[in-house]
């Protein structure tokens, strides 16, 4: 196991989109590699959490898999306060649950407090034969709302590593979205150290690590 | 936070959902929808009585909801129930949903959790109780070699987990059994050198009372 001081930052990412299209059948493959045919609806939230370690970098992520059924539509939005990466996923078996991307798209700009908030939508349950939804279809709809796109299946396993590398790369070369703070202050649900946590894209005064990477923005004439 | 146990509501979603269960509360309809809102910010809070009260909510609704949300509410119940040490109502909560739903894994996984806790906890409470059986023996006056024997027994038992916690009680209890050890030595030396003195001023044979080790409980 990594100890905690290796771990660059913790990193909130949030599995959003309707019910039974597979949100929690990915983050079981991802987190145990593991597939379950008969995976029952998530009651309310579940949480896990992961290592991982992408381009030399270790993160921890703290991932936040909704329930996507309806009665918990009032509550869940408390838990997008601060999430760093949104993993929007839809069924390509079943089209309306891409027209209801939409919806959830609007929900998470709504209710994320972070405007930069990386989002990657997944077409899952690519190895059934009856598809509904085409690639160019879903390509479309990311590159219209400017986020990622992959498709995958948790059944076979495809596309789920590289779903969670891409986002978390992204979120990494995303400047201002994550600092090491994170991992000093509560990490994982906003909730619990709101305020401490707000502040946080101001200027950091101590953080010399960062002193020392940013080019000087200053020039000294040469005569 | 490290898992869905330690999770806390945000203040503001705790008064927002108060708020609309408390208006339909005055108007005396309560749709099944707030009050489980109401009761599932409940169970996360900070505070044992208002877990204790979003409990009591989840327990009504259970009775009166589908079947459907029933699940929902046992879920929350045995995290309610957890969350205020009341681990075996928690543990049976998660059974009988197992019972119905036996490859869930979320309720699996909330079911590790709990036993992890426990674990956890019932370590650091026999720690605490070692500590007071070693006090207690060491205030009855038991001889040296024996509380060292129960001592290293106990020590021993201890460091398999090796919690710093766990170690750091022990050997503080230690530093005291010593002290109160030394202490009731040189009190009995005391009272025995008194006891000789009367002895031999009155020509009255007088002994000091032995500790009776026969007395004492087989089985500490």
């Amino acid at each position: 196991m990594v100890l905690d001081q290796d771990v660059l930052t913790v990193l909130k990412l949030l599995m959003i989109g309707e019910s039974n299209v597979g949100k929690s059948s990915i983050l079981l493959r991802f987190t145990e590699d593991e597939f379950h045919e008969n995976m029952q609806s998530t009651v309310g939230m579940d949480y896990r959490t992961k290592q991982v370690t992408i381009d030399g970098n270790t993160v921890k992520l703290a991932i936040w898999d909704t329930a996507g059924q309806e009665r918990f539509r009032t509550l869940t939005p408390s838990y997008y306060r601060d999430g760093q990466g949104a993993i929007l996923v839809y069924d390509v078996t079943d089209r309306v649950t891409f027209m209801k991307l939409e919806t959830w798209l609007n929900e998470l700009n709504t209710y994320c407090n972070k405007t930069d908030i990386i989002k990657m939508v997944v077409g899952n349950k690519i190895d059934l034969p009856n598809r509904e939804v085409s690639t160019e279809e879903g390509l479309q709809f990311a590159r219209r709302h400017q986020t990622l796109y992959i498709e995958s299946s948790a059944k076979t396993a495809d596309g789920i590593k590289c779903c969670f590398e891409e986002l978390v790369q992204k979120i990494i070369q995303t400047p201002g979205l994550w600092d090491r703070h994170t991992l000093i202050n509560s990490y994982g649900n906003g909730n619990m150290g709101g305020v401490r946590h707000r502040g946080q894209r101001g200027i950091q005064l101590a953080d010399d690590t960062q002193l020392h990477n940013r080019p000087s923005n200053c020039y000294c004439s040469l005569i | 936070m490290e898992d869905v146990l330690e999770e806390v509501v945000s203040s503001d979603d705790l008064k927002k959902f108060e708020r609309i269960y408390n208006e339909q509360l005055r108007s005396s309809v309560i749709t099944q929808k707030a009050q489980f809102e109401y009761a599932w910010c409940l169970v996360r809070s900070k505070y044992s009585a208002d877990i204790r009260k979003g409990i009591m909510l989840l327990e009504d609704l259970y009775c009166n909801h589908s079947d459907s949300e029933k699940r929902d509410c046992l879920y929350y119940l045995a995290i309610g129930n957890a969350r205020i040490k009341e681990y075996t109502k928690a543990l049976n909560y998660v059974r009988s949903f197992l019972q119905v739903e036996p490859g869930n894994q979320q309720v699996q996984h909330l079911e590790t959790l709990i036993k992890k806790k426990m674990e956890k906890e019932g370590l650091y409470g026999m720690a605490i109780a070692g500590g007071v059986i070693i006090g207690i023996a060491s205030i009855l006056g038991l001889s040296f070699a024996m509380d060292y024997q129960m001592l290293s027994l106990c020590v021993k038992s201890i460091c398999e987990y090796s919690y710093e916690e766990v170690l750091e009680k022990t050997v503080a209890n230690i530093v005291k059994i010593i002290r109160k050890e030394k202490e009731f030595e040189a009190k009995t030396n005391e009272h025995q050198s008194q006891l000789n003195k009367i002895s031999k001023m009155s020509g009255i044979h007088v002994s000091y009372p032995q500790f009776n080790y026969q007395l004492l409980p087989k089985n500490l």
